[in-house]
């Protein structure tokens, strides 16, 4: 007999992959929809995406829960996280938040066209805070298995909140270039935004790095693989395109001011959409990576 | 504390309870695949799953080459990832160590899946020959349905080495604790916490490292291809087949 | 909804006994202080329902070993198999391919309806008909070949009714119905099986195997068996080998040319040259011998040579001409042979790997020689005679045909007990012998014989074979040629009386269906019942009588219940409830092994043959100067420093290390070491050897869907060194090419293997057998079929069946043990051709005509006999004739 193998599938595939962005892209959306509700004047460069932002919130979140439901396969006992809420699981934490967010959207979106300012002002914080959440229970989701070393790390869940912001901060600069309100004050908040969560992507990235590269057995499966299989996904779709080539986009107006080309919002979309692109990326080789040093056990 | 999200607490050493558990004798198992086969049998397992397996390895050169073998199944560890992670509580540990299924609430999330760091879980196909549980998750039960009635796992009532020994680890008389106390043992993963409850006697270097190693021969490696073409062309879970 | 209901009382249920079980267990461990273990098995429980499974015990047939089995059942369904633990030898186990044993039942293919063949013989059309009309078919066709024989009084006509078996578990019903119509035509499978190693030990001692005592050995040396794989007997020897060797701290010692997974787990694996093993073996004893290790007492009393006489044989064979021979090192044949001779006790086991060349029963007959030098016979440890049972036939009994048959027994190999089965086609072809109905039963020679494609084109002509009937309940390669099929059942639904030497412990067993026969089908013993009825209906022909049977079952109480000490115990009706008897104790939870009721160990006996004769037996005997004890010229003892023992069933009761029979023909009457055509290759060839795995039977196993998943490919092993002087990388296609053809596989590169054989096995590459056996998984059913398994359909996830090698194996028949020589046959191995696919099949009837001629120059008569045995002393002028023998 030659070698007999168990062959194993890994857990989570695709599905995830997509649900875990689509949510974290809503979230973010959201809470710069909200931003002008939440911290007042200083984000009123959003107000015009109040609307749109919600909306497509909404429709993301429309997109995601079938989503989800369609990927477990036992899409009518989908309310059982809830039904028998765990409070050991991220997953059944997540269940319950991402219903109650859904709620706040809706709440908010109430509060916005029926001129309701209390509820709209509450669905706006508690909705941010429970947008927040959504990422970061996504990256606990994975964070909290000892069994995937990739994953088993807190900064994967803020990792997942920076890519989530870039993402949500690309979408609304294409929904302001698109709603043609793409002025400079939105435009600036966006690059600092993106400024921020790229450069905190790109050390959180680095550090991972560090980790695998000096790491165990498994991490450095998981390394081969991202080198392997994965590393046109990673260098280049996820580090250079989706980090390096944004962040430069939104740098070069900040470091140089005077750069007038530099500034224009349509770079700014470009980057966001660039970002984005990398969001995915980086969260389908993390996703996939880290499964599979665990394949043959 | 450690049991946060366990049903039952650890039980391990933890006196007037039990806590059943495997000793495997590497020095003892030929190889035979009859626990596979026991095993597939008792529960109706479909093709492509498996609640336990023995792994197969050639090592050394010719004349020097040897073979080793390498049965697996879950560990019903006593601080079960797997449980913890489970968003509805279909995956259980009953107050004797088993780590069990409700199949009625299970969602089918893989959640146990991701969290089982031995791979001891797999998700039950649409069709079955003759058992109708399908669409969930499913795992080794340490045949408690067997174990509860007095006797011994299927696995371990067909072992033709007499490499799988079941008992009650707590009772210092029972063959297990003698084993386990006696012997240099193993268990796998145990830097993951999860406290497993499979022991490895005269587990060499070899044994220990082929449990997570990839297929070499082609012979394996096309057959691992078939097995996810067979999953819609990809290595992550597809569809539900 | 109903499951989860089911489920969760189940679940409650067990909560509250899994707390009952708590508490009378802790109770008892305080104060008995041993631990109250579970039980190790008799009883199953539905993981579902929690409801308790019905428990039937069988004997197991999912290959030959024959162990008893407790068969679990749910809602009239076999749900699950385990060992019976009354079962002496089998201790409870069962293993993979015990274990799935049960989907034979519900294999999709299995044939639920007698077949009648409406289109071009082997086209695959049928007409489903009755038993009934299967039945007064075959009869007709039998009848018929009855009354020509009578018209035109030549009983050799009678011989032209065939029957050919693989496997043959029916207690002499075969022979009884064979015998009933007159034909002594019978052919069974056993020279493509062992049967070298049979003729290599019978003249010796008697019986055709050795019983090992793996469990209270010291010493193991194997030669060529795969017993944790295969062999006799793989399950209960498997069982004690672990026990011998972790257990009782046993060295095992295993050649073969192969990493088999018994090599595997040896303390030592050397890999011989295919077809040395005697050089080396030999060698052993010249070392024994010469060093003076050997036991002189039992040399002297008990074989029929002496120790000067064996030195003086020996001489040629040294350590150092083994070394030459066979690759292994002659300082490891030294060591090993005084590691063999002086720890105590000590036994060998070898299985097909030595025999099956050609002259294999010389290496049998050396093996065997060396427990015998350093007096391991009979031991406790030691090389024991097996310990079988029989069962008395149903009176009255049919004579034997009236005229002798060459099929049966081909004349050219006087003295190949067990016949030479793979002539039989060659025979017919040639004009040697004639066929007017061919019937098969459980056998598959154009799958399972060497050049199976001769088989193919002789099954397939209707001039030489007019009529065939296989009472296969599988679609078979070669039930595929029939013209008409009666379908038997399978071996969870019939009755068989068994007795397997698997241990220490003799005991008779039962096959009884354990479920009632689906879809109606009838099991072969009451289809032979019919036909004879059918043949003779008034009783007119004289044969009737022979088949005066109610029912099978009626006919297992005529064997059964007048057994002695059985019959006391409740006859068959007894073996219906355990299955097996006499049932010698309890399994031991700890040790497995056989306790009484107060736990103490149920003692196995050894030195069967120095049982003495009691005196008043004695009286009316004659005894020899030699000391052999007859009575009316039949030897039944011998006289040993005046003691009268019963000893060995041979003419001088002695073991006859010297066969003065073999001397006759003008084989070496003493064991040696011939050298093979194969070891005479040239560099750029290879041996192709052929073999067994784990979860695999012969034929019939690659519809199990469990045993198939496990195992359903079998690339060609080659040692990576020499793989790679040929060009040739892992998993590569490759073309294997033999003077008979070539296949087209691919390369399976380990280092479990010699550099100079290439090694494929059985099992896989079927072009037959079923749907998931060619893998057509997702075709309809065919009409006459079961129907479908849904797991099957849908979830086999593998998509190669594997290539077979056994259209390129050449004929070869041992001229002595009438054996198939499986592991001789020289091939090429090359990189596939421009166009070659895998499975690709390409083989000349022509050449095997031809390598039937070439090797009956090795039978007595050849010359290429003679050539081989120079050192012979004998008339070569005035060799005895070759005469018909079989019946
Ligand atoms: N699993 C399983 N068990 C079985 C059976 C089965 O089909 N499957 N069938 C039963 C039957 S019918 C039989 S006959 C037995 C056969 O049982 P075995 O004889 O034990 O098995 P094989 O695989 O036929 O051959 C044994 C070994 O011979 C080796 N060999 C080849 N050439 C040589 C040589 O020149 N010298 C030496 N020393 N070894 C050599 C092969 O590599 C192989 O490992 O098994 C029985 N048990
Ligand atoms: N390449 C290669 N060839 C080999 C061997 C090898 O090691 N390698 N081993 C050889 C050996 S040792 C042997 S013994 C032979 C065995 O070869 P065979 O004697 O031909 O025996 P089986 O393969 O067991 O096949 C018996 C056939 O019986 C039929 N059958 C199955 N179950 C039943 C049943 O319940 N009732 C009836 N009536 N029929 C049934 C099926 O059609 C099956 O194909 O093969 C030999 N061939
Ligand atoms: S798949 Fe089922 S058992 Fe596993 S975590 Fe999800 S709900 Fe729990
Ligand atoms: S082995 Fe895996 S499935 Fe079994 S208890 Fe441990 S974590 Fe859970
Ligand atoms: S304990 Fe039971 S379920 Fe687990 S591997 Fe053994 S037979 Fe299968
Ligand atoms: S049944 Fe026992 S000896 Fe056989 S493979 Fe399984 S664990 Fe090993
Ligand atoms: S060795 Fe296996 S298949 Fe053969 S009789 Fe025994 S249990 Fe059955
Ligand atoms: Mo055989």
């Amino acid at each position: 007999m030659f070698e007999y193998m168990p062959y194993n599938l890994a857990p989570w595939g695709v599905e995830i992959v997509i649900y875990f962005f689509i949510i974290g892209l809503a979230a973010m959306t959201f809470i710069m929809a909200a931003a002008p509700e939440t911290f007042g004047n200083v984000a009123a460069p959003f107000r015009n995406v109040e609307i749109p932002g919600a909306v497509i919130t909404l429709i993301l979140l429309g997109i995601s829960g079938p989503l989800l439901i369609a990927d477990i396969s036992q899409p009518l006992r989908f309310l059982n996280p809830i039904i028998y809420f765990r409070p050991t699981s991220p997953l059944s934490w997540g269940s319950v938040l991402l219903l109650l967010f859904g709620a706040a959207v809706v709440a908010f979106l109430y509060g916005r066209f029926f001129d309701k300012p209390g509820i709209r002002r509450a669905a706006a914080v508690i909705g941010s805070l429970l947008a927040l959440s959504m990422p970061i229970y996504t990256g606990i989701d994975l964070a909290a298995n000892q069994s995937r070393a990739l994953w088993a790390t807190p900064a994967i869940p803020l990792l997942f909140v920076a890519l989530s912001v870039t993402s949500g901060a690309g979408l609304v600069a294409v929904i302001q270039l698109v709603t043609g309100n793409f002025g400079p004050d939105a435009s600036r908040m966006i690059r600092t935004i993106m400024a921020f969560s790229l450069a905190t992507t790109f050390l959180l990235v680095f550090a991972l790095v560090q980790t695998m590269v000096y790491g165990t057995a498994e991490l450095q499966q998981a390394w081969d693989a991202i080198n392997g299989e994965f590393s046109v996904q990673f260098w280049w779709l996820g580090i250079i395109l989706g980090i390096v080539i944004p962040l430069i986009l939104v740098l070069v107006p900040i470091l140089a001011p005077r750069a007038e080309a530099a500034r224009s919002p349509l770079l700014v979309a470009v980057a966001g959409v660039l970002g984005a692109l990398g969001a995915y990326m980086l969260r389908e080789v993390i996703i996939y990576a880290g499964q599979l040093p665990q394949l043959f056990f | 504390m450690i049991s946060i999200g366990l049903q039952a607490e650890p039980s391990y050493g933890v006196p007037g309870k039990k806590r059943w558990a495997m000793v495997v004798d590497l020095r003892r198992c030929i190889g035979c695949m009859a626990c596979v086969a026991a095993c597939k049998a008792e529960y109706d397992v479909p093709l492509g799953v498996w609640r336990t397996t023995v792994q197969v390895k050639n090592t050394g050169k010719f004349p020097n080459a040897r073979r080793n073998f390498m049965p697996r199944l879950c560990n019903h560890c006593d601080n079960p990832p797997c449980v913890r992670n489970c968003p509805t509580a279909a995956t259980y540990k009953h107050e004797e160590g088993f780590v069990l299924q409700r199949y009625e609430r299970c969602i089918g999330c893989r959640t146990c899946m991701i969290a089982c760091p031995y791979n001891a879980r797999f998700m039950l196909p649409r069709n079955r020959t003759r058992v109708g549980i399908n669409n969930v998750v499913d795992k080794c039960t340490f045949c408690d349905h067997r174990v509860s009635q007095g006797l011994v796992p299927a696995c371990v009532q067909t072992c033709l080495g007499r490499a799988r020994i079941f008992g009650d680890i707590n009772d210092p008389n029972s063959e297990v604790a003698r084993l386990v106390g006696t012997h240099k043992t193993a268990t796998l993963k145990p830097n993951k916490g999860t406290r497993p409850q499979v022991y490895y006697i005269k587990p060499d270097r070899k044994s220990m490292e082929q449990a997570t190693s990839a297929p070499v021969s082609a012979a394996a490696r096309r057959d691992a291809e078939a097995f996810y073409r067979h999953n819609n062309g990809s290595r992550f879970f597809s569809a539900h087949l | 909804m109903g499951i989860q209901e089911k489920l969760s009382t189940s679940r409650r249920g067990f909560l509250k006994l899994g707390a009952a079980a708590t508490a009378v267990g802790s109770a008892i461990a305080s104060s008995r202080l041993v631990a109250m273990e579970q039980e190790l098995g008799g009883a199953d429980y539905s993981p579902v329902t929690g409801e308790k499974r019905k428990a039937v015990p069988y004997t197991c047939m999912a290959c030959n070993i024959e162990d008893g089995g407790v068969a679990m059942i749910e809602n009239g369904r076999i749900v699950k198999l385990e060992g019976n633990l009354k079962h002496p030898n089998t201790r409870g186990k069962l293993c993979a391919k015990g274990n799935s044993g049960f989907l034979h039942v519900y294999d999709p293919d299995r044939i639920m309806t007698p077949l009648k063949r409406v289109g071009k013989r082997g086209e695959g059309k049928w007409k489903r008909i009755s038993y009934d009309e299967a039945t007064s078919l075959l009869a007709e066709k039998l009848r018929a070949v009855i009354e020509r024989a009578k018209a035109e009084e030549n009983h050799e006509i009678l011989n032209e009714i065939v029957m050919k078996w693989g496997r043959n578990r029916t207690g002499g019903a075969v022979k009884r119905f064979m015998h009933a119509l007159g034909s002594n035509s019978m052919v069974n499978h056993t020279n493509i099986c062992e049967s070298s190693k049979k003729v290599g030990l019978e003249p010796s001692w008697g019986p055709d195997i050795e019983s090992c005592d793996w469990a209270n050995t010291k010493y193991i040396l194997n030669f060529g068996s795969n017993i944790l794989e295969a062999a006799y007997f793989m399950n209960p020897n498997a069982q004690r080998l672990v026990d011998g060797v972790v257990g009782n701290r046993a060295k095992i010692v295993t050649f073969d040319p192969r990493l088999s997974n018994s090599a595997g787990y040896s303390h030592e694996w050397h890999a011989p040259y295919p077809g040395t093993d005697a050089a080396i073996v030999l060698a052993m004893a010249n070392v024994i011998m010469n060093e003076g290790l050997y036991d002189a007492d039992f040399v002297r009393d008990w074989t029929n040579v002496t120790a000067e006489q064996l030195i003086a044989h020996l001489k040629p064979f040294t350590p150092e001409f083994a070394e030459k021979e066979s690759g292994v090192s002659a300082d490891d044949i030294r060591r090993i042979a005084r590691e063999f001779a002086t720890t105590k006790p000590a036994t060998t086991f070898s299985y097909r790997g030595p025999v099956k060349h050609l002259w294999g029963a010389y290496q049998e007959a050396a093996i065997h020689m060396l427990n015998v030098i350093t007096g391991n016979v009979e031991k406790k440890g030691g090389y024991c005679l097996p310990r079988g049972m029989g069962w008395p036939q149903p009176e009255p009994v049919p004579p034997a045909g009236p005229a002798l048959s060459a099929i049966a027994k081909p004349p050219l190999y006087p003295l190949a007990s067990h016949a030479v089965s793979t002539n039989a086609p060659y025979m017919v072809m040639r004009g040697e012998a004639k066929v007017s109905v061919w019937m098969s039963y459980y056998d598959n020679p154009l799958y399972t014989y060497p050049s199976s494609h001769v088989w193919r084109a002789f099954l397939g002509d209707e001039s030489l074979v007019p009529f065939f009937t296989s009472f296969s309940c599988y679609m078979s390669e070669t039930t595929e040629m029939a013209d008409l099929i009666i379908p038997d059942v399978t071996y969870l639904e019939r009755h068989d009386p068994e007795s397997m030497p698997s241990g220490l412990y003799p005991c008779l067993s039962i096959r009884q269906p354990v479920i009632q026969p689906l879809g109606g089908t009838q099991e072969f013993r009451k289809t032979l019942i019919d036909v004879i009825h059918k043949v003779d209906p008034d009783g007119s022909l004289g044969i009737r009588k022979y088949f005066a049977f109610d029912s099978v079952e009626d006919w297992m109480k005529q064997h059964f219940d007048n057994i002695p000490g059985l019959k006391e115990e409740g006859g068959y009706e007894r073996l219906k409830k355990d299955g097996v008897w006499p049932v010698y104790g309890k399994v031991d939870k700890e040790t497995a092994k056989l306790v009484d009721d107060n736990g103490n160990e149920v003692k196995a006996e050894y030195g069967l043959y120095t049982t003495e004769i009691p005196d008043e037996e004695m009286v009316g005997t004659e005894i020899s100067e030699e000391g052999t004890i007859t009575r009316d010229g039949k030897p039944i003892g011998v006289r040993i420093n005046g003691k009268n023992y019963v000893g060995f069933g041979t003419p001088s009761r002695k073991i006859e290390l010297f066969k003065e029979e073999w001397r006759t023909f003008g084989f070496n009457p003493l064991p040696t070491y011939k050298r093979l055509p194969s070891r005479d290759k040239k560099p750029d060839e290879l041996v192709l050897t052929t073999y067994k795995v784990n979860v695999h039977t012969q034929s019939r196993t690659a519809s199990l869907k469990y045993l198939a998943e496990m195992y359903h490919k079998n690339p060609a092993w080659m040692n990576p060194q020499r793989a790679a002087r040929l060009g040739i990388k892992d998993g590569d296609l490759v073309r294997i090419t033999s003077p008979l053809g070539y296949i087209v596989t691919r390369a399976h590169l380990t280092e479990g293997i010699h550099p100079e054989v290439v090694a494929i096995s059985t099992a896989c590459g079927h072009s037959a057998y079923g749907r998931l056996a060619t893998l057509k998984q997702r075709d309809p059913a065919a009409r006459w079929a079961q129907g479908n398994d849904p797991d099957i359909a849908n979830n086999v996830w593998w998509d190669d069946r594997g290539v077979h090698p056994n259209p390129i194996i050449r004929l070869s028949v041992d001229p002595i043990g009438g054996s198939q020589g499986w592991y001789d046959t020289v091939v090429k191995v090359t990189p596939a051709q421009a166009g070659d696919k895998y499975g690709d099949t390409d083989v000349s009837i022509e050449q095997a005509m031809k390598d039937y001629d070439e090797m009956l120059r090795y039978a007595y008569t050849g010359d290429l006999h003679r050539a081989a045995h120079k050192e012979v002393d004998i008339d070569w002028n005035n060799l005895p004739e070759p005469k018909l023998t079989g019946h």
